[in-house]
């Protein structure tokens, strides 16, 4: 059940890709935002009302990045709560480092929570009631048809098997609690860590065999790839008709949120940037290093990716090079700035290329509109082939953020369970099974307790 | 009418719940009368001769703690005494004790007679009376949806009246009682008692479903015709530990049970003459207990078991009768006589009473608001079981819980209820009124997702001062509360600031393998601060647990936040926006009185619970 007054926290820019990079901004908000900041950062000056201050977060032993904090204290926040804001540029590998290490201490934050506690706490217009319920209702709704989406196929079918083998086992510990009278040895400890054991190991393989996939709604995305530079920026800016991104002549400069909604005729599509994308001159860094193999799996998991190569450019051996590192097996290639590139010596450059990369090219150019339609047309006809083949893949396992947060929490807990029946506390481990049947749970409430009483007494002659 | 018809609360039966509501209400300053058909069965035990056991004895502790009678009438008729589950956590332990069912009712009835302000009658209730509300066809109060008559008192058999405006009905298995024993079946509420079915009539009228459900209980032995030598004996603790918070220690030397087994002879004895058994020949409709199952019924669905356990067990310090602790059965006598004629060392035993089994009236306890008050008829209050229970320490518990509600009504104060995260007690009316109940509903500790919790040694320390601040807690036993609350904070510091090898002694307590996490009383320091066992143990299982109980509180106080936003009765749900069909047609049919009720209906997400939450804060009714 939600609680409404303990802390919680998410990515309020929650429309970034895996493996993009962009500014992220991570939100706290509930009585012990302040207290815990100091676990994961360190300010460069004391937390002050309504103060952006510098900070250093501590992702882990061997990696601070800085980011920016914004403290608001209650009741003048967007929640009505104490809340912080921290912004980071960083790639998504590093913002949910961040957010694991954060979640060791406060609660993932629902969706539409922030937005709930800002009402309940008089901030908001009441006349804004039905605009909030509506809201929550709708974030109810796509969990419950995520949840359910999730239901079909084998990994419902894995987990369904798994909370029945988690209930069979705690009826028979909640037995040998409830009817220790009856002289039935139910289960023996040996007996109990072997089944324990065989359910970490399912949980354990389903997490090794499901790709991450963080779409909210199912729109497929189609990935932006190419050298530094290449006009991706320009590229997605012109696709999306606006300007999103902050575009520079420097070498990976962009740094904003580069993800918009492409509206194609009913096969609308998420369409991201992955500017953290570089050569192998340029992953330098750790940071670097990380965000270009977040970049990479991004891709990978897209539905589709624009490859993108500079038209005015004569050395390509660095693309090639790029495009090898791509595993994507839907690639669409795009000449981009042919503006920049006299009209006559277009043809030319286009057979090069298509030698090159022994592949069509579409040729764009993001100043002028020149090709941007044509581009829309192949981007759209190309999902619906995906989309049409796709129904073959359909065993793939997909699981997002929460999803897998909630299956580690879930080993976690076995763990510790099998340790309190080896210490022959069998009452706290059927309390942390409970726990990890929870994790493994849908959304709706759950007679729990009758279901196990069932099973005992359809298994066992039990009573006097 | 006289002033000695007029009573402010009037209790029907003078079983464990009524005995329990009078005794609160009385000590809560109320005239109280209770009406029962004889003095001499006030908290009769009209089966098992034992208190508590598996999760009941958790429940015995808190009405103790509240300051109820069950746990000192134990202590004094007491002749066994045994803690369950003792190789197990202390969360999941349990005292249990053999009664001698003579004493122990003459100990209750005692008590009850010493207060000048409750009055015991003997008769049978035939009618509640009742006068239409003034509010008939005016829109409905708050809260008060179903208003449609409210509680004047009540009517015997023979037409005495009596009058009162609130009326605990605490009817056991009267309600047109119907025995059966073999072929014969006849009225009765219970061994040679009479049942009651005009009363059973009026609630209908009054407009309450009423339901039948089954129970049974075993034959009784004379002590004398069994041989001892052929079974198994099974004694009690050497150190009995009391029930109440109130006694030190029990002095007094133990009665042993034992245990005998049946057998294949037995088995195809049953077998062969199922046609026989009101069970499975169609006369007997209604559902028994899971947990309690007739002889008949372990032979049936355990085909493969060649033997089951019979505990032996005496009612009373002489051992002149034994109870047959799981066999009950509804077979004709006649078998009933050759099956204790095959079992090891009843082969001579003659049975002194039959086994019979019953089927009674009960009201389906979603008809009831948290403080046990029904929600058609104001003033009228049901507890045990005729709300679908099974058990003297369910009962016992509702009618106290009962008893205290009708004098804070009476008083205009605030209702007693109590959370799951507090007692086993909230457990209890949580589930009755949220939950279907097809079969008379039991404790199991499994039922209590606070278990860890819910301990039957800190019931003192969860309850006794919500009893004090309702005024059912004297001055004795909050004393002895201050004492151990003192004792227990100075070998917590003594714990905490005490250190050895490099960790406070608190820490060690925590760790399994460490000698202190068992027993902290044995320790030389620990003695030398002088302090009872009780406090001692305590002490250790809340170092034992801490980490896991602070785990806990974070839900707790979610659920309590939840808890404590009451849902309006006149709330339609189908109006809410945005609440989803589901969630409007479960709401709509159970009705739950607060919005923590709701969350655990199953089928409720906790974006629902959002959503009308939100609601209720736009119609300013949060």
């Amino acid at each position: 059940m939600l609680s409404v007054d303990d802390t919680i926290a998410a990515v309020s820019t929650a429309t970034v890709p895996a493996g993009t990079v962009g500014r992220s901004v991570i939100r706290i908000s509930g009585p012990g935002t302040f207290g815990i900041l100091p676990k994961i950062l360190t300010p460069s000056t004391p937390i002050q009302k309504n103060r952006i201050s510098s900070c250093v977060v501590h992702v882990d032993d061997e990696l601070d990045i800085s980011g920016n904090l914004y403290a608001f204290f209650q009741p003048h926040s967007y929640t009505g709560e104490d809340l912080a804001e921290l912004h980071l540029d960083a790639c998504s590998a590093v913002v949910e480092a961040v957010l694991e290490k954060l979640y060791q201490h406060v609660r993932p934050a629902a969706p539409g929570e922030f937005t709930q506690r800002a009402f309940l706490n008089g901030k908001m217009d009441l006349t804004q009631a039905e605009a909030v319920a509506e809201i929550v209702s709708a974030a109810n709704t796509t969990q419950l048809d995520a949840a359910e989406q999730l239901l079909k196929g084998r990994f419902s079918e894995t987990i369904a098997a798994l909370r029945h083998q988690i209930l069979e086992l705690l009826g028979l510990l909640e037995a040998g609690l409830d009817f220790s009278e009856e002289q039935i040895e139910f289960i023996t400890p040996e007996q109990a860590l072997g089944k324990i054991k065989s359910f970490k190991e399912i949980v354990s393989d389903l997490i090794n065999d499901s790709v991450r996939c963080e779409r909210l709604i199912d729109l497929d995305s189609v990935g932006l790839a190419g050298l530094p530079n290449a006009g991706k920026s320009r590229l997605l800016n012109a696709l999306l008709g606006q300007d999103r991104s902050i575009v520079s002549s420097t070498e990976a400069t962009t740094r904003d949120v580069l993800t918009g909604m492409l509206r194609l005729d009913q096969m609308d599509c998420v369409l991201f940037d992955c500017a953290g994308l570089l050569s192998e001159r340029q992953q330098n860094t750790l940071v670097n290093k990380l965000s270009h193999e977040a970049s990479v799996t991004a891709l990978d998991q897209a539905a589709l990716v624009l490859f993108c190569v500079d038209a005015g450019k004569q050395d390509t051996v660095a693309d090639v090079q790029m495009r090898q590192q791509i595993t994507a097996e839907s690639v669409i290639y795009v000449m981009t700035k042919t503006d920049a590139v006299a009209a006559g010596d277009l043809p030319q450059r286009r057979l090069e290329l298509q030698e090159m990369f022994g592949a069509e090219f579409i040729l764009t150019s993001s100043a002028t509109g020149a090709g941007l339609d044509e581009l829309k047309k192949v981007i759209r006809e190309s999902l619906l082939q995906l989309r049409r083949g796709d129904r073959e893949h359909q065993d793939r396992l997909t699981i997002n953020q929460r999803h897998e947060r909630k299956l580690s929490e879930a080993i976690k807990l076995l763990n510790e369970s099998a340790e309190e029946i080896k210490a022959n506390s069998a009452e706290i481990a059927a309390m942390l099974l409970w726990q990890a049947h929870e994790q493994l749970g849908t959304l709706e409430t759950e007679d729990i307790s009758e279901t196990i009483l069932d099973s005992i007494f359809s298994r066992f002659c039990i009573g006097k | 009418m006289t002033d000695s018809q007029k009573y402010d609360v009037i209790v029907v039966g003078g079983g464990h719940a009524g005995a329990e509501a009078a005794w609160a209400a009385a000590r809560m300053g109320a005239r109280t009368l209770l009406l029962t058909m004889r003095r001499d069965t006030i908290a009769k035990m009209s089966c098992n001769p034992a208190i508590g056991g598996l999760a009941k004895g958790q429940i015995v502790r808190e009405i103790d703690a509240l300051g109820g009678l069950m746990g000192e009438a134990i202590d004094a008729a007491g002749i066994q005494f045994r803690t369950l589950n003792r190789s197990k956590g202390p969360a999941v332990q349990s005292p249990r004790a053999q009664a001698d069912k003579y004493k122990y009712k003459d100990y209750v009835r005692h008590r009850l007679e010493q207060f000048d302000n409750l009055t015991i009658e003997e008769g049978i209730a035939a009618e509640i009376l009742t006068t239409p509300s003034p509010l008939r066809g005016t829109p409905p109060l708050q809260g008060e949806s179903y208003l449609d008559h409210t509680t004047q008192g009540i009517r015997c058999t023979d037409g005495r009246t009596f009058y009162a405006p609130c009326v605990v009905l605490t009817t056991g298995t009267f309600l047109k009682g119907m025995m059966h024993l073999g072929t014969t079946q006849w009225e009765g509420g219970r061994l040679d008692e009479p049942a009651s079915n005009e009363l059973s009539d009026c609630l209908r009228k009054l407009g309450l479903t009423v339901k039948r459900l089954k129970t049974g209980t075993p034959a009784r032995l004379d002590g004398a015709t069994i041989d001892y030598n052929k079974v198994e004996l099974q004694p009690g603790d050497e150190t009995p530990v009391p029930f109440s918070f109130l006694n030190d220690c029990i002095d007094r030397p133990s009665v042993p049970c034992w245990i005998t087994w049946t057998n294949e002879a037995i088995h195809k004895l049953l077998l062969d003459n199922l046609d026989k058994a009101p069970m499975y020949s169609g006369q007997i409709q209604s559902t028994g207990p899971r947990y309690c199952p007739s002889i008949e019924t372990k032979i049936v669905r355990f085909a493969d078991k060649k033997q089951h356990q019979v505990f032996l067990e005496p009612e009373d310090e002489a051992i002149s009768t034994i109870y047959c602790n799981g066999i009950s059965t509804s077979y004709p006598k006649e078998i009933q006589d050759e099956m204790i004629r095959l079992m090891a060392g009843t082969e001579h035993a003659k049975i002194v009473h039959y086994a019979y089994a019953i089927e009674y009236d009960y009201c389906p306890a979603q008809q009831l608001k948290p403080n046990l008050e029904t929600r058609t008829v104001p003033g009228l209050f049901l507890a045990g079981q005729i709300n679908g229970t099974s058990g003297y320490e369910e009962a016992a518990g509702q009618g106290l819980l009962a008893g205290v509600n009708a004098v804070l009504k009476l008083n205009n104060k605030d209702p007693f209820i109590l959370g799951r995260d507090q007692a086993y007690l909230g457990v209890l009316v949580d589930d009755l009124l949220t939950r279907e109940i097809d079969e008379p509903y039991r404790m199991f500790t499994s039922r209590a997702e606070y278990r860890l919790s819910l301990r039957s040694d800190n019931a003192d320390r969860r309850l006794t001062q919500i009893g004090r601040s309702v005024g059912i807690v004297d001055d004795i036993r909050w004393n002895r509360l201050q004492q151990k609350l003192a004792d227990m904070k100075r070998l917590e510091d003594f714990l905490k600031s005490t250190r050895k090898d490099g960790q406070s002694l608190w820490q060690c307590i925590k760790q399994p393998q460490h000698p202190l996490s068992n027993d902290l009383s044995g320790d030389v320091d620990v003695m030398g601060l002088d302090l009872s066992k009780e406090v001692t143990d305590a002490v250790m299982i809340d170092a034992k647990y801490e980490g896991y109980t602070l785990r806990q509180e974070k839900q707790i106080a979610a659920l309590r936040h939840l808890e404590n936003i009451k849902l309006p009765a006149s709330l339609d749900y189908g109006t809410i926006p945005h609440l989803r069909f589901e969630a409007k047609e479960k709401l709509s049919a159970l009705r739950p009185f607060t919005l923590g009720q709701a969350s655990r209906v199953g089928g409720i997400t906790p974006a629902d619970i959002t959503v009308i939450q939100i609601h209720l804060k736009k119609n300013r009714q949060l």
